[in-house]
């Protein structure tokens, strides 16, 4: 007996031990602190859909320009002051550090002058655009390419306009560090062109202020933040004190504290607002309006804009923007909230047999007479329902409850801050309507994956708010009120209005699974939610939606790189295909593309090397949707010079239903070729190529699971081994494994 | 005609019926792979417990061991175990294999339980196994059926039969039902001299299996021969006091196979 134990405990350890081994910022309120650029242009169409950050103001040491990605220097109108000395020193200090700067003016003073005036042989950094010769009066636009240096310029009297042509203004923003600008001086600077600005380390990008068809798109991509320092005149302050007042017609009317002149400053002579319906106000919120200050000036302004009540229940911000008479203008005041218009619906609902109790989950329905939009509020257990910030307007109030009649208001008024109460006594209201009539289920072979219903609203009353449609797989389901028990399929309707009787009601099931025949009935509920008897049951057959056919890669086809194009043949009524590719037959973890359909490939790139499998639905116009195609393989290499190696594939791995598998591969050169199948004990079991000699290309071969005796084989694991023998006496083995199971 | 032989073939007799095996018929043994693939008589003990369960007469007591294969130059690899013993009520023996392959994400899992008894010459043995089959797609199992008699002729001559058969379901959604051939070997082993043994071995009337195996000294045993697809196969048993190590080799265009077992005898 203790041998019996001994052996049985060495076999459980033995077993055991074995299985244990297997940009942006509001551009009005960081502008230049200098003249000469129309911040009109700046904001509407340069610095905000640029989303650049600019930083003015008081003058920074050049130690922390690093904080920013770019440094433009400029200046204002004629006659402002130029850098100072120890200003440009500090340019001059930041660039031969390796830094880029910009200088950007639109008058031939100022900067230019200083860039003159210190464009010498002490300045070293800056010696480049001394030797290209700006001179005062001259031109005032520059390029400065990624080394700093002056790489063109543009002549006085020249537009960008003249500029283009050459090809480098508008095409080559992206190779090319340039900084474009334009003089002034005798054009029409209200509409100028102004600068550009330069982008970090190795890129200039150039602005249009106004950006016109010429304009490439990439012209809209710029750096984070800039800062622009120059000296200039003030710029004006924005108003203070806005005070939006709105009425209980929703109508806001705005005042303010007017903008005080700075000194030096000019004139304010126009104020703008902005309005949003969101807290930030931005210069890129709506301009409403623009108010011109002259001897009739008021600081009010009342906002004629809102004129549907639904528009006076919404809160809106405002926020001002004076301008001066340099046409200056200030950063956006602060913003100012506008309340909404709201008021409250409330009641109870009680039963007229007993007013005492309320009728809990009955639903009251609030629409909105002008939008029809519409909102439910469920009673609770005492039967009180209540609407909280409803818009002030007209609306009407319906309360149903099932069993009882449908109680209406049709002209409820709602009063800013108002709370409305609107109590109801439901009548009981048991009567049933009569079931629908004339009732088809057909699936049409032109529609398929769609089941068409059909039928009418029942004649007499009380008429059908609502009707109920019921599907089953089993006709039996339906029977003898067996569909109660069921969900419905769906329900339509709404308690606004019932079915004009005797009209028809149409409705498409895109639902079904397409092959299979289905079994429908429908019935009619009154508002009151009675259910009528049902119609009769009426049966369809979901005709199946046809599969798009892959045309390529074809099953098995090895793929050359890591680009793969599926493609695959139109199917007509297509509203979109949908392509599956996953790294296994499963498809899990697939990837999920849908294209439309007016396309019939898709490109993959940056496929990973491997096996991938893929598959498609289509997608009709009627929302139906095919079954997935035949699941296809292919193999995709990034060295072409090894798929024919390394290609080498069985159809099926698993051998289930089939007689046979296929085995498939491909040849990069004429090649000497054996192919057999071994069993798990290294045993030849049917060799099926024996040294032939084959041509580069794609082969197959079919295995009929047989062995050499053409005896049945035990289902398991079997190894195909294919080698093949170039004329250089290379040897490629490769073996793949197939399971019978059968 | 002894009860308990009496009792083991009306066993084989009813077993016949319906008994088939898994999903591979043969599991070769170390040393059967070595001399050609012969199994019949080669009355083997390690893995070859799983095929021919005559081959736990020849145990001494208790034996234990374990195998590992390498297959297709490491295409797919097989594990196991085994353990066997024997008294005056005969052989017992039980065992374990597992045969993997990762690209299929293939798992087959094989249980066997044997006895076998000698009466006089005779000796008789039966075998069951079952299989179960895991794969990406699910799996199936099986069971299988191996019978086998030896008859010594006299002491340096022995013939032999084994006949195995299988059945397998798998359990996909078909519930398919596969009957595979039954594998009959019918063997005869002689010894040519008292180092030398010589074995001859006809599988399915067809098929012919060559081995041979010559003692080196008191430890060492060397075995070469061919198998019914001429394939040329080597092996050896190196023996030292109660460790017996086992290696076999076969080689052909699916590449290299090798099996090692370890055992004990205790």
């Amino acid at each position: 007996m203790n041998k019996v134990i001994k052996f049985v405990a060495i076999f459980l350890v033995l077993g055991i031990f074995l299985v244990q081994a297997n940009i942006y910022c509001e551009a009005g309120t960081k502008r230049v602190y200098a003249a000469g650029w129309y911040r009109n242009n700046w904001k509407n169409n340069v610095i905000t859909p640029l989303a650049i950050e600019t930083v003015t103001g008081d003058w920074i040491p050049h130690t922390e320009w690093g904080d920013y990605d770019t440094i433009i220097f400029t200046q204002g109108t004629s006659g402002v002051e130029k850098l100072t000395a120890e200003q440009f020193q500090e340019v001059i200090t930041w660039v031969s550090a390796g830094n880029s700067i910009i200088f950007a003016n639109n008058s031939q003073n100022s900067l230019i002058t200083s860039a003159e005036t210190y464009n010498k042989p002490e300045h070293a950094p800056l010696t480049g655009v001394s030797y290209y010769n700006i001179a005062k009066f001259g031109p005032s636009a520059i390029v400065l390419d990624n080394q700093h240096q002056l790489t063109n310029h543009m002549s006085l009297g020249e537009s960008v306009a003249d500029w283009k042509d050459e090809g480098y203004y508008y095409a080559k923003v992206t190779t090319a560090q340039r900084l474009v600008g334009f003089n002034g001086t005798g054009v029409q600077q209200d509409s100028g062109w102004v600068f550009a600005n330069q982008i970090g380390a190795g890129c200039v990008y150039t602005i249009i202020p106004t950006p016109n068809e010429e304009s490439p798109a990439d012209f809209l991509t710029l750096c984070q933040k800039a800062v622009l320092l120059a000296c200039g005149m003030p710029l004006p302050v924005a108003p203070t004190d806005i005070s939006p007042i709105r009425d209980n017609s929703g109508k806001i009317t705005l005042s303010w504290s007017p903008s005080l002149v700075s000194e030096g400053g000019g004139a304010i002579t126009e104020y703008r607002i902005y309005r949003d319906n969101q807290p930030n106000v931005t210069l890129a919120s709506e301009l409403v309006a623009t108010i011109e200050v002259d001897e009739t000036f008021q600081p009010m302004w009342e906002d004629t804009t809102l004129q549907s009540y639904q528009e006076r229940g919404q809160q809106y911000y405002y926020a001002f923007m004076a301008v001066d008479s340099h046409s200056f203008q200030s950063d956006l005041s602060a913003t100012a909230a506008a309340p909404a218009l709201l008021g409250t619906v409330k009641g109870k609902v009680v039963r007229t047999e007993d007013i005492a109790s309320g009728i809990q989950n009955a639903e009251a329905i609030l629409i909105d007479l002008e939008t029809e939009s519409r909102q439910s509020s469920f009673t609770d257990a005492l039967g009180f329902y209540k609407f909280d910030n409803v818009i002030v307007g007209e609306y009407k109030l319906s309360v149903r409850a099932p069993l009882y009649l449908v109680q209406e208001i049709d002209d409820l008024t709602v009063t800013a801050n108002a709370i409305i109460q609107e109590d109801f006594r439901l009548i009981k209201d048991e009567r049933e309507s009569a079931p629908p009539t004339e009732f088809e289920a057909i699936g049409p072979d032109i529609n398929p994956g769609i089941i068409e219903l059909s039928w009418k609203a029942p004649l007499g009353e009380p008429e059908a708010y609502f009707f109920k449609i019921y599907r089953t797989l089993d006709a039996a389901l339906l029977e003898n009120e067996n569909y109660k028990a069921l969900e419905p399929l769906k329900e339509l309707g709404s308690p606004q209005q019932p079915y004009p009787p005797g009209s028809l009601i149409t409705l498409n099931d895109s639902t079904p699974i397409t092959g299979k025949t289905y079994y429908y009935l429908v019935t009619a509920l009154t508002g009151s939610m009675v259910e009528s008897d049902p119609s009769e049951i009426k049966s369809a057959f979901a005709v199946p939606v046809g599969k798009p056919e892959q045309i390529s890669p074809c099953n098995g086809e090895p793929v050359e790189g890591s680009i793969v194009t599926f493609k695959w043949s139109a199917i007509s009524n297509a509203k979109s295909y949908i392509l599956q590719y996953a790294d296994n037959p499963e498809f899990h973890n697939a990837i999920k593309k849908t294209i439309a359909a007016t396309q019939t490939q898709f490109v993959q790139s940056n496929v990973i090397e491997g096996k991938w499998f893929w598959r498609l639905a289509v997608v009709l116009d009627s929302d139906a949707q095919s079954d997935f195609s035949t699941t296809y393989f292919s193999t995709v290499s990034a060295d072409p010079e090894n798929v024919g190696a390394a290609f080498f594939t069985i159809t099926p791995e698993y051998v289930m239903d089939n007689d046979y598998a296929t085995l498939t591969f491909v040849l990069n050169q004429p090649s000497v070729v054996s192919l057999a199948v071994y069993d798990p004990n290294g045993r030849l079991i049917k060799r099926i190529i024996n040294k032939q000699q084959l041509n580069n290309g794609i082969h197959s071969r079919v295995w009929t699971l047989m062995d050499e005796k053409d005896l049945g084989l035990p289902n398991g694991l079997y190894m195909v081994c294919l080698t093949m023998e170039d004329t250089a006496n290379n040897v490629v083995r490769v073996r793949k494994g197939v399971v019978l199971y059968k | 005609m002894k009860p308990r032989f009496l009792l083991l073939l009306l066993f084989t007799i009813a077993f016949l019926q319906f008994a088939d095996a898994a999903f591979e018929i043969e599991h070769l043994g170390t040393r059967a792979v070595g001399i050609g693939g012969i199994r019949a008589i080669a009355d083997e003990h390690s893995r070859g417990l799983i095929s021919n369960p005559i081959g736990a007469l020849t145990v001494n007591k208790f034996t234990a061991g374990v195998t590992h294969q390498n297959l297709f130059s490491s295409w797919a690899s097989l594990n196991g175990f085994n353990a066997s013993f024997h008294n005056k009520m005969g052989a017992f023996s039980c065992g374990y294999l597992e045969l993997s392959q990762e690209e299929l994400s293939y798992r087959e899992k094989l249980i066997n339980i044997n006895y076998a008894t000698k009466v006089r010459r005779l000796s008789l043995g039966l075998g069951l196994q079952v299989t179960k089959m895991i794969h990406r797609y699910g799996g199936g199992d099986g069971k299988s059926l191996n019978v086998a008699m030896q008859f010594d002729v006299n002491p340096r001559y022995k013939l032999g039969i084994l006949a195995t058969s299988a059945i397998s379901k798998n359990n996909y959604e078909t519930g398919n039902t596969d009957k595979k051939p039954t594998v009959i070997s019918l063997g005869n082993s002689v010894d040519i001299t008292e180092d030398t043994n010589f074995k001859l071995e006809i599988v399915n009337k067809t098929g012919l299996r060559l081995g041979v195996e010559k003692l080196l000294g008191k430890n060492f045993i060397i075995r070469g021969g061919v198998n019914e697809h001429s394939t040329p196969t080597f092996g050896f048993t190196l023996q030292k006091d109660k460790l017996c190590f086992e290696y076999s080799l076969l080689m052909n265009e699916g590449g290299y196979s090798s099996l090692l077992s370890i055992m004990t005898n205790l």
